[in-house]
């Protein structure tokens, strides 16, 4: 039983991360139009930092060691981690959205991933090639004497708290005025620049908030593996987090949850379990993960407002927090209204 | 800095620009008075959406200048442009289809607090409260229109009409110094064109300055106080829609065959 416990927090776990995940992909793509297909790389970058500025400096030495390692504690090293990631979002998305649009940004996000990807399995001084980071600290295990499996109910909990963080401020951000300029990016980036929105400005923001969601996200990958390496991730990973978005629903912050939950306890960790422990069949495993595809696709002809559709801000919404106001704005319609 | 009355609110100098060897725009050089409806007319291929496009940033010209009170805004950004107390509307209606028609205005207010997320973060108080007195505001101004009823609902179920109708109010909630208003009566039934000419001729006597393109002479010569004639790109003529019925260049060049056909209404 404690095996089935152990399995259990550890997707809880994947479903938190991937909740956090889902929820930068869905402002940059759902909510601000742009068709990022490098976000994953996000979320190595984020996991490549956070094991970096958590690892001690190892030096060149038959073709191991990393560029740099400031030993920091865990806990402090993905925050910062994420804050670069996002910076470093910014400025691709500020030299690419310069003058590409659309279809064309989506091939040449897809491309830099791509690059970076083998850059990163080939070039051993950075970090380490295909060997990659190892043994990346986990946060508090050492201060609190506890062994890896206490560790991960703990950074479960650990990771929930980021995550209602996230969800928080995503949830403020999209309530916001600003929240709404990205969505008339989204709907019609000529109409906005027409309505003396900075577009470029708003894109770029976009892009660094969500590098610094995919860099969380990615940094927990990283800390709960204690590994980080080019095997770890690809970028054609960004579909599974895009299916999330879909199948939840784009522009619902719940449905990121209800997405990432889906996914990863009916296609990735469930089979994974079932496979190993009952059927003693990779090919089970490896099916579940290519009827994501399928669910996708069927999503997207069934339900394409997803699980949690996104919820249109009424009017009552907006005047709700001045009722007074209500009534000045137009008696003899608010009557009529109330017919 | 306050500018003379007389100055004009817009003017344009020697506007160029062609698409791929293509003249469009070949010297445009007119100006809109201060307070008045300026009408642009010309025929079928003109220049005229490519010069108000030009004006308001969407395109950037190969050469010439563009003043909007008394600022020189040539080579400008959109949204500068449009902050500069610049707003159009398009040919073909432009509107933000996923949100709602209030959050259509709402989004196209000047100066708003909340567009900075270090306020949204920090000053929480501030933007709920300039959020609520807006969309009252915006309220107001879609009751003006008629759309009152339309309020939550998304802006891309809207009918032709309503979205000729959403563009002008999305363009009046951010009270510009001059509006340019493509073709806003193209598409639309006689009832409604009537309407959205008296909507035009009350934005003018709340003192805005209108530019806007327009085929129907009939309405031109009933709402519009000056026209502006364009042909293959260039000023024709300017003056009032009476006066150019006699002058020979502006008839020969678009009003032939219309002048007669239109002579009933």
């Amino acid at each position: 039983m404690s095996a089935f416990f152990l399995f259990f927090m550890t997707m809880v776990f994947y479903v938190i991360v991937f909740w956090i995940a889902s929820l930068g992909l869905d402002l940059v793509w759902s909510r601000t139009g742009i068709p990022l297909f490098a976000y994953y790389l996000y979320v190595a970058v984020g996991a490549y930092l956070t094991g970096l500025f958590s690892l001690p400096h190892v030096p060149l030495q038959n073709g191991v060691g990393n560029l740099f390692g400031f030993n920091l504690p865990g806990l402090l090293a993905l925050p910062l981690a994420a804050v670069v990631t996002g910076l470093f979002a910014m400025f691709v998305g500020a030299v690419f959205m310069r003058r590409l649009r659309t279809d064309y940004l989506a091939v040449v996000m897809v491309a830099v991933a791509l690059v970076i990807w083998d850059f990163s399995q080939n070039d051993i001084t950075l970090v380490s090639g295909n060997t990659g980071l190892t043994n990346i600290p986990l946060p508090l295990a050492g201060v609190l004497h506890i062994n890896i499996n206490q560790w991960t109910y703990l950074y479960t909990g650990v990771a929930f708290v980021w995550a209602l963080a996230l969800w928080w401020i995503m949830k403020t951000v999209s309530n916001s005025p600003t929240g709404r300029v990205f969505r008339a990016i989204r709907d019609d980036s000529v109409v906005a620049a027409t309505i003396g929105k900075n577009v470029y400005r708003y894109q770029i923001l976009s892009m660094g908030i969500g590098g610094f969601y995919a860099a969380i996200a990615g940094g927990f990958l990283a800390q709960l593996a204690t590994s980080w390496n080019p095997s770890s991730w690809a970028p054609f990973e960004v579909f599974n987090v895009f299916t999330m978005v879909i199948v939840g629903g784009v522009g619902s912050n719940l449905g990121m949850l209800v997405g990432a939950a889906l996914l990863q306890v009916l296609f990735i960790q469930g089979p994974t379990y079932v496979a190993s422990n009952y059927l003693h069949s990779p090919t089970f495993e490896t099916l579940a993960a290519a009827a994501i595809g399928v669910l996708m696709w069927l999503s997207l002809w069934f339900r394409p407002q997803g699980a949690v559709p996104e919820r249109l801000k009424s009017t009552a919404w907006y005047l709700g927090r001045e009722p007074a106001l209500q009534e000045t704005i137009n008696p003899d319609l608010t009557v009529e209204e109330r017919a | 800095m306050t500018t003379q009355p007389t100055t004009p609110i817009l003017s344009t100098r020697e506007l160029r620009k062609s698409f791929l060897g293509v003249t469009a725009v070949n010297g445009a050089t007119f100006d809109v008075p201060r307070n008045l409806i300026t009408a642009l007319i010309g025929p079928n291929g003109a220049g005229k959406t490519t010069v108000v496009s030009l004006i308001s940033g969407q395109i950037k010209a190969d050469s010439g200048q563009v003043t909007i009170d008394g600022a020189d805004v040539s080579g400008w950004p959109a949204h500068r442009i449009s902050q500069q107390g610049l707003m159009r509307t398009f040919q073909l209606s432009r509107e933000l289809g996923g949100m709602t028609v209030l959050e259509n205005l709402m989004v196209s207010a000047r100066r708003q607090t909340g567009e900075n997320l270090v306020n949204v973060f920090l000053r929480p108080g501030a933007v709920k409260k300039e959020e609520a007195a807006l969309a009252a505001r915006a309220l107001e101004i879609l009751n003006r229109y008629g759309l009152y009823h339309l309020r939550d609902s998304r802006a891309q179920a809207l009918s032709g009409g309503q979205k000729k109708l959403l563009e002008i109010s999305r363009a009046v909630i951010a009270d510009p110094k001059i509006l340019l208003l493509d073709e806003p009566m193209a598409g639309v039934n006689p009832a409604l064109i009537e309407k959205i000419g008296e909507y035009i001729i009350d934005l003018r006597d709340g003192g805005m300055s209108i530019l806007m393109i327009e085929h129907n002479l009939g309405i031109v010569e009933k709402i519009c106080d000056n026209v502006v004639v364009l042909a293959e790109g260039r000023t024709l003529a300017t003056g009032k829609m009476s006066e150019l019925r006699e002058n020979e260049d502006v008839v020969r060049a678009y009003l032939g065959e219309v002048i007669n056909a239109d002579n009933g209404r």
